[in-house]
């Protein structure tokens, strides 16, 4: 014993959180100040290889940027957070959705298990829907290729719910099992912030839960998060879903094609909150542009498009690139015969749902992720 | 792009679309604290609401209603 660290004061850890809010703020500003830039160089060029310096940059603002954010999550612990009934089940699924993404990439599968009761906790949908999909990005990550990932809801012996990853990698060494939560601490060397579990943990408890990494019994981890149910005063969300959840866009380039400027703004403006990379075309020309210098992982297109045919334009995309997933969000049903429309993955009818747009694209991009790894070629969806 | 002739339905659900997007995007802006942006949001929402009445009117009198 007898080298056991002395635990810092709360006065000091309080003046030690100030002190990292105000750097962390200070670093922010800059950070948007690169990213501005960089966003103006990408709009100024047409040169692929700025272009593609432009989008390094932009990604490791964007990377430096969400460091910033998970330490003011860390240091917000005193703050008052305002809860809603969360739906367990939605939950894993969606961030089933978002951890098979990373998945794909690597050759894990991520797989669902129901083995509890529908449950509904109180929190912030969006920070736990962060814990899971960080302990399942860490699952995937330490996987070996063709593994399985599993993200399992079940209760709790407490009556509580739990919301459990398991993985089959190597497993986390005895003597780490508790380090791994402290800040800063990682076993990633430099691919590793050292925050991811330790805010996880942060949050967990923050929502009255428990979070804990277990051996799997046959190898790998079991992640365990604990949460109590939801009482009878906590209010239901104010929406069921939203697309401004951030951080599980799949970081895939979208290339919106529409002629009208309002539609074609207020698309950027909610799949840039949904967490992607977009690029906006209003007519046939600057489409093609667009796409033959960005390769976007998925294109969304209208069928009308002023003087331009929808259905020529995307003909002219898929011959530059057949295995690009294009969704066509139309008034218009798409003409019967033509043989682009074969060759659609996703036919949504406007109105379309932004939330639903959102999801098709997420799937549509982590399946172009996993053809380009060697996977199935994106498959046509029922409009 | 439609026959000129024919009653064109299709384009008020093109309005209608613009109408979805901007009411989702003043939620955004309201969850992000952002008034600027829900007013702008909100002008177009107008717009795009004008816009699908302007058309459902002209369709409406291709029809004979």
């Amino acid at each position: 014993m007898g080298d056991a660290p002395e635990r810092p004061s709360t006065r000091v850890l309080a003046s030690l959180g100030q002190r990292a809010g105000e750097v962390a703020h200070d670093f922010d500003n800059s950070l948007t100040a690169i990213a501005a830039h960089a966003t103006l160089i990408r709009g100024a060029t047409d040169d692929p290889e700025v272009l593609e310096h432009a989008r390094a940059i932009l990604r490791a603002a964007r990377t430096a940027s969400q460091v910033v954010e998970r330490v003011r999550a860390m240091l917000r612990g005193g703050e008052k957070h305002e809860r809603v009934q969360v739906d367990v089940e939605a939950l894993a699924d969606e961030a089933r959705v978002a951890v098979a993404a990373r998945g794909d990439k690597r050759g894990v599968t991520v797989v669902r298990r129901r083995e509890g009761h529908a449950a509904t906790v109180a929190g912030d949908p969006a920070e736990l829907l962060q814990v899971v999909v960080n302990l399942g990005n860490n699952a995937v990550d330490a996987s070996p290729d063709g593994a399985e990932v599993a993200i399992v809801t079940a209760d709790t012996l407490d009556g509580g719910a739990a919301i459990v990853v398991e993985d089959r990698g190597a497993g986390v060494p005895d003597e780490l099992r508790e380090r791994v939560f402290e800040p800063f601490f990682t076993t990633k060397g430099s691919h590793g912030t050292g925050l991811g579990l330790a805010l996880c943990r942060a949050i967990v408890e923050r929502h009255g839960g428990a979070l804990a990494l277990d051996p799997r019994r046959g190898g790998g981890t079991v992640a365990r998060v604990a949460l109590p149910l939801a009482g009878d005063d906590v209010p239901a969300p104010r929406h069921a879903t939203s697309v401004a959840i951030r951080g599980v866009g799949l970081d895939a380039r979208v290339l919106v094609v529409d002629d009208d400027d309002g539609t074609r703004e207020a698309l950027r403006v909610l799949l840039e909150a949904a967490g992607f990379d977009v690029t906006i075309a209003a007519d046939g020309t600057s489409a093609v542009t667009s796409f033959a210098t960005r390769r976007p992982d998925v294109v969304v297109s209208d069928l009308e498009l002023g003087e331009d045919d929808g259905g020529a334009v995307i003909s002219q995309l898929l011959a530059i690139d057949r295995a690009v997933p294009v969704v066509l969000a139309s008034g218009k049903d798409a003409p019967v015969g033509a043989p682009w429309v074969a060759r659609v993955s996703a036919i949504l009818r406007k109105p379309v749902s932004p939330v639903e747009l959102v999801a098709t694209i997420r799937r549509l991009a982590a399946q172009r992720r996993g053809a380009m790894a060697g996977a199935d070629t994106p498959r046509r969806e029922s409009p | 792009m439609g026959d000129p002739e024919k009653p064109d339905f299709h384009a008020v659900r093109g309005a209608l679309n613009g109408v979805v997007l901007q009411l989702e995007v003043i939620r955004l802006a309201l969850d992000k604290g952002d008034d600027a942006m829900a007013r702008r949001a909100l002008a177009a929402a107008r717009d795009a609401a004008k816009t699908a009445a302007e058309r459902l009117d002209a369709a409406a009198a291709k029809v004979g209603e």
